[in-house]
Parts: C-alpha cells; sequence; structure tokens
C-alpha cells in the first residue's frame, strides 16, 4: 500500500521524503507488534520451553532434590544411563509396548468403528460402551484387572480353570507380564480411537461409496482401499500420533500393578523417570532419562510432520 | 450398446410409494430423459436401474437380460452423480482410469507396490494410460490429468466425472442431474456438450434432470414423471404440443402455458370466462381447462379478442415481449407473447384483447386429462356470435 502510494507520486524527491517517514512507521508497527506479543511469548517462554530448557540443563548437573548447590557435571549423566542396562531394558520395553499399543489399538478401533457404523441398531449404545474405559481413571480400572488378574483367585483364571487350563501368574510372570500390560493399554485405547474413526466414517459422503459401486469395487476389501482408508486419512494420522504420545507414556498400571516388575520386565521410561526422581531422588539422573524421553516424542512429531502428513489427504 | 426396459416396477419406502407401476422401454442408443419435479421419484428410478436402490418388485432389463439379481458391477453401465463423487485424494488420472483398475485387475495386481513388479504389468499400465488419454482428449482435460479434484473448478469436475463414465465402454450412462452444480452459463454450455458426446458415442443415455430446459434441449424422447408416477414418454416436440396431462402442460414449456377456466356448451363449444372460443370438443362438460401457450395467443384491440382484459406489465426479453393481462374474473395474470414492434406499442395499463389461435389450444377435463378439441371453421364462428 505505502509503495503504490509513492508509486504515483509525480516528483522524485517528494516520494524519497514520504518514503522515509512510512519507514519510520514501519518501524514503529514493528516494534508494537513485539511489544503487543509479549505476554504470550512470556507466557510460552515459561510455561512450554522453559520447563524443558530447565530439564536439559539439570541433566548436565549432580543436583538432587533439596540439595542448595550443583556442580556442573557435563555428560556423566548420559555416561551412567548408556551404560545402565535398566535404562536399556526400560527403553526397549517401552518401544515394544509402543510397537503393539499402537497398532493394536488403531485397527481395532477402526474395526470395530467400522462394524459398529455398518449396523443398523444400538450405535449409540455400542458407542458408550468402547467408550467407558477412556472415561473412568486407569488407576481404578488397574485395581480392577488386578483382580482380574490374580492367579488363584482372579476371574480370568477361574475360567480358564474350568476349561481345564492352568492359568498362568499373569503379573508375575516375566515373559508374559509386558504382553499383558499391552492388553490392558489396548482395552483402554479403543473406545478413543473407535469414537474418532466412527465420527471420520460418518463425513465420507455415501455417493463416493456408490461411484465405488459403480466403478466395479464390489468387494468389501476394495471398498476400503478405494473410499474408506483414503479418506479416513486426516483422522488416522491424528489418532495414530495421540495414540503413540500416551503410549510412550504408560505409567498408571506399571504403577500399580507391577511396579516394573518382576525383575524390570515391564520397566518402562515414565515408571523408571518416577523411581529415579521420586524414590531414589537423583533428579539430575531422571532429568538425563526426561530429555532422552522427549527425544523420542519430538522424533514422532518429526515423523508425523515430514512423513506421514505427505501421505495423508486433506480435502 | 442395449435397450433398456423397466416393467411393472414399485417401489415404497414403508407406507410411501415412491414408484407406482412404471413401465418404460429406452431403445438402444437413446437419449432418453427422465424430467419431473424434485420428489418425483426419477432419481430413485436411475438408482434402481443402476442397481444401487433395489424395487420393491418389478423388472428391469437390460439388453433383454433381467438384471434384478445383479451387482452394480454387474450390469455394465456408468453413472455421473450429481455431486460429481470424484475420489478426492487421487489424481483426475487415477480417478479416470479407477473402473478399468477395478474390473480389469485382480486385488494382487492393485496392490501399491507388487503391482509393479507383476509380469505383464508394463502393458497393463500402458493400455490404462491410452484408454485414459482418449478420453482426457475427447474432453480436452488433458491439462488437468495430474491434479486432484480439490484444485478443479465445477465444469472441470462435471468433465472428469463424465470421462469417468465414459473410460470403459458402458451398456448405458445413467446421468443423475449432472449440470445441476454449474453456473448458469455453463450449465447451457455443457447442454450442448453432452447432446453432442452422446451423438459421438451412441450410447443410450438415461438422463435425470428437473429442468424442463436440458430435458427438451437434449433428449430423443423424454420421460415425464410426477408424484412417483410416469405421465408421458414421448419426443420433446410431442410432449410440447401434445401433452396427455395437465400437469405435463404445466411442466414443460417456459413461461408456463396459461390454464384459464371454462365451460363446454351443448354443441361443444368452448367457452371462457363466458366468451366463446372457435374450438369445439366433447359437450357438456364443466369446469374444464383450456390451456393456452404464450406464444398461441395474440394481444390485438379489446373489440377484436376473444376475451378482454388489463395490460399491467410487459416483460422485455429483447427478441419479444410477454404481456401480463390480468382478467376480471381470473386470478393469475394470462401471458401472452408480442414481437418487439407490437410491443413497443402496447402501453401499460390499458385494456387490450387476446386473440385465442384455436388449433394449438389444450382442452384437460375435470381430473386432468386432455381430452380431444379441434378448431371451428371461421364461418361458424360468425354464425354463433350471431346467435
Amino acid at each position: 500500500m505505502n509503495q503504490s502510494l509513492s508509486d504515483v507520486s509525480p516528483v522524485l524527491p517528494r516520494r524519497t521524503s514520504r518514503w522515509r517517514v512510512y519507514r519510520g512507521a514501519d518501524q514503529y508497527e514493528r516494534l508494537l507488534g513485539w511489544f503487543l506479543s509479549l505476554p504470550a511469548t512470556g507466557l510460552m517462554l515459561l510455561f512450554l520451553i522453559g520447563p524443558i530448557a530447565a530439564v536439559l540443563l539439570l541433566s548436565f548437573t549432580d543436583w538432587q532434590l533439596g540439595m542448595s548447590a550443583f556442580e556442573w557435571i557435563g555428560l556423566d549423566n548420559y555416561a551412567e544411563l548408556f551404560s545402565d542396562p535398566t535404562f536399556w531394558q526400560s527403553l526397549k520395553n517401552t518401544m515394544i509396548y509402543v510397537a503393539i499399543v499402537v497398532p493394536g489399538s488403531v485397527f481395532l478401533g477402526l474395526g470395530a468403528a467400522m462394524l459398529i457404523e455398518a449396523g443398523k441398531q444400538g450405535k449409540s449404545f455400542y458407542r458408550a460402551v468402547y467408550f467407558l474405559p477412556v472415561m473412568a481413571t486407569l488407576i481404578a480400572m488397574s485395581i480392577v484387572w488386578q483382580v482380574i488378574l490374580h492367579p488363584d483367585f482372579g476371574l480370568l483364571n477361574l475360567i480358564l480353570k474350568e476349561l481345564g487350563i492352568a492359568g498362568p501368574n499373569w503379573l508375575q510372570d516375566s515373559d508374559l507380564v509386558l504382553y499383558v500390560l499391552c492388553g490392558i493399554g489396548i482395552w483402554q485405547q479403543v473406545g478413543f480411537n473407535l469414537v474418532l474413526f466412527i465420527s471420520g466414517l460418518m463425513s465420507i459422503p455415501s455417493h463416493l461409496y456408490e461411484a465405488a459401486e459403480m466403478d466395479g469395487a464390489s468387494s468389501a476389501w476394495d471398498r476400503f482401499r478405494l473410499v474408506t482408508w483414503p479418506l479416513l486419512g486426516p483422522i488416522t494420522l491424528f489418532v495414530v500420533v495421540i495414540t503413540s504420545s500416551k503410549a510412550f507414556q504408560v505409567f498408571d498400571t506399571v504403577q500399580v500393578l507391577t511396579k516394573g516388575g518382576p525383575n524390570k520386565a515391564s520397566e518402562v521410561l515414565l515408571y523408571t523417570i518416577y523411581t529415579e526422581a521420586f524414590e531414589y531422588f537423583r533428579t539430575s539422573y531422571a532429568a538425563a532419562i526426561t530429555v532422552v524421553f522427549l527425544f523420542f516424542v519430538l522424533l514422532l512429531t518429526l515423523l508425523k510432520t515430514r512423513f506421514l502428513e505427505r501421505k495423508v489427504h486433506y480435502s | 450398446m442395449a435397450e433398456i426396459s423397466i416393467r411393472k416396477l414399485n417401489k415404497s419406502f414403508g407406507e410411501t410409494q415412491i414408484l407406482d407401476q412404471i413401465d418404460l422401454t429406452v431403445r438402444d442408443g437413446e437419449f432418453m430423459t427422465l424430467v419431473g419435479p424434485s420428489g418425483c421419484g426419477k432419481s430413485t428410478l436411475l438408482r434402481i436401474i443402476a442397481g444401487l436402490e433395489s424395487q420393491t418388485n418389478g423388472q428391469v432389463n437390460i439388453s433383454g437380460q433381467p438384471v434384478d439379481q445383479l451387482r452394480p458391477k454387474d450390469r455394465n453401465l456408468s453413472m455421473v452423480f450429481q455431486s460429481y463423487a470424484l475420489y478426492p485424494h487421487l489424481t483426475v488420472k487415477e480417478n479416470i482410469a479407477t473402473p478399468i483398475r477395478m474390473r480389469s485387475y485382480c486385488w494382487y495386481q492393485r496392490l501399491p507396490l507388487l503391482a509393479r513388479v507383476l509380469p505383464g504389468a508394463a502393458e497393463r499400465q500402458s493400455g490404462i494410460d491410452s484408454k485414459v488419454a482418449a478420453v482426457a482428449e475427447l474432453l480436452q482435460i488433458e491439462h488437468l490429468l495430474d491434479r486432484r479434484p480439490g484444485e478443479l473448478s465445477g465444469g472441470q469436475r462435471q468433465r472428469v466425472a463424465l470421462g469417468r463414465a465414459m473410460v470403459r465402454d458402458p451398456a448405458a450412462f445413467l446421468m443423475d442431474e449432472p449440470l445441476s452444480n454449474l453456473d448458469a452459463k455453463l450449465r447451457i454450455h455443457m447442454r450442448t456438450e453432452i447432446a453432442q458426446l452422446h451423438k459421438q458415442l451412441g450410447t443410450t443415455f438415461i438422463y435425470v434432470t428437473h429442468d424442463q430446459a436440458e430435458a427438451m434441449t437434449m433428449s430423443d424422447r423424454i420421460a415425464l414423471m410426477m408424484d412417483g408416477e410416469l405421465l408421458q414418454v414421448a419426443t420433446p416436440e410431442e410432449i410440447y404440443r401434445n401433452p396427455v396431462d395437465v400437469r405435463v402442460a404445466e411442466f414443460i414449456g417456459s413461461p408456463k402455458i396459461n390454464l384459464l377456466p371454462g365451460e363446454v356448451n351443448s354443441a361443444g363449444r368452448v367457452t371462457v370466462c363466458g366468451q366463446p372460443l372457435r374450438v369445439a370438443t366433447q359437450p357438456r362438460q364443466t369446469q374444464i381447462r383450456v390451456g393456452v401457450r404464450p406464444e398461441n395467443a395474440t394481444v390485438c384491440r379489446a373489440e377484436q379478442g376473444d376475451i378482454q382484459g388489463q395490460l399491467i406489465y410487459l416483460e422485455n426479453m429483447g427478441a419479444e415481449f410477454f404481456a401480463h393481462i390480468t382478467i376480471d374474473t381470473l386470478t393469475e395474470p394470462m401471458l401472452v407473447r408480442c414481437d418487439v414492434e407490437q410491443g413497443q406499442q402496447l402501453s401499460l395499463g390499458a385494456t387490450v384483447g387476446i386473440r385465442i389461435k384455436p388449433k394449438h389450444t389444450l382442452i384437460f377435463n375435470q381430473s386432468g386429462r386432455r381430452v380431444a378439441s379441434e378448431k371451428i371453421a371461421a364461418e361458424v364462428h360468425h354464425e354463433s356470435v350471431a346467435v
């Protein structure tokens, strides 16, 4: 706008002087812009970037909760961390948990959503029932699971006993425990994913299915590949990201049911952070694990923006 | 290429009867338009032909074979949807290729990665490419092939939808109000294009629209539907000149036909507003309606007209005028076409006469059915005036 005004001016000297005036105004506006965004920037620094920076700095010190002084120890925390078998076990367990819970709850959620949508009756009933585990606190539900999975009087083993199968000690078997936790994780997450997928399915226009039918996509699989799956792309991406970040943060069930045991077979990152920070009070060491944890969350975000988002079609 | 015939077709949703005993034969290579107001069941009929909906009873035959048990895919028909129904995530090229891909490949040949390494993949792909290219050339959308539907205008999407329907040789094309989402100018343009496309392809077209102008300009024959009933099937000319029902007469033609309440005396002479016309029909009928199209009446001096009225409005269309004339006993004004010269001479508010051309006057009885009528010779007219 400024430029176009000066362009039409026929006298050159006036044009330059006017230009200078506008530049002054431009600068003023820029300062004002910074000034006006100050509260938001300040809050963001304080509440979002600040804590992360603090954790990062803390991980380079030997500070422990309650100490009045600390020393910079460089990468010592990380060196200890990477030579600590508990950390590697914890990282591996977390990865296995994510690798099972994410696809499990996404595909089960999608499958159940399609079944419910295809049905004629009781849609809202099924939606509500599947959503119950999401609404209930996982801590409280974990207690229920503890009762169900109890080796002697747990419901599951009683049923298995009726069928003539000797049920294992689900939560004390180091080969089984992680997968049991995965099962509970999927159980808890499916309802959330299902509700999102149902809303996604409802937004697919029915004439696309009719067009697919005319075009020769007669089997359910063909229609899924041609219409449902691509059109659910944005929802699926969202569900995968949310589920992954939730799975990375698995904690409640571990804390209530296993305490990372037996023999660290269900030790996960967040639980390790918790024990180091609040049981052994090794705050700076816990901070180093947190940094590693944040690295994986960042990696996930990068994966989403760099790779997945390109594959997804937003109509 | 196929003849499509529909026998005693009924469709009801619960208590509501959507289609009532439809009998219709669409000849091989014919452009048949199903026209009617919204809710008349024309789209339902088309969807039943396509196999997207099932009839309550009755039969659909394609090329003499009953197809009622066949899925849409196996009926070998193509459909163009009102909303175009293009796959938003696929490019124009992929959209057009979809019907061939779905039909000629089995499931593993369509897998994303495997498809490329299977034997014969290259030939298959080039076969598809050449078909898509041919269709794109015909529709002049070659430059759009790599875009997605979201980046196209309404008219371009329309062409892509046509392309997807044309890419394989279907027995017939079904079109469900394909032009209703376009702006007025483009709609008129695409009307011509689709009609030309039909001539080029020579395939049977069944075209659904609520726009009588589309029906009149494009079709070989029109099937006019109302309230789930098929009222008349005829050529555009026939349906315009000889509507069998007052609803047909009202629906076809713009501006609308004038319907004047009338009576028939014992001699069979038709009178309107107490004035005799030079039209004879079956005697002794009351409450008939006399249909006069705007071009079948002329404005004249009051004393020369069959009926008289007051000119309240003149619609200047450029090439012609439409005179709106109120007649005392009628609630709606009568529309009469005049040429430009006459239109310019008329003055608003004047009392004018309307002369009705007896030859093209349509008489409908109490229940709305058309009854035969004929022109009374001029001498008879004089005599009766004397009487």
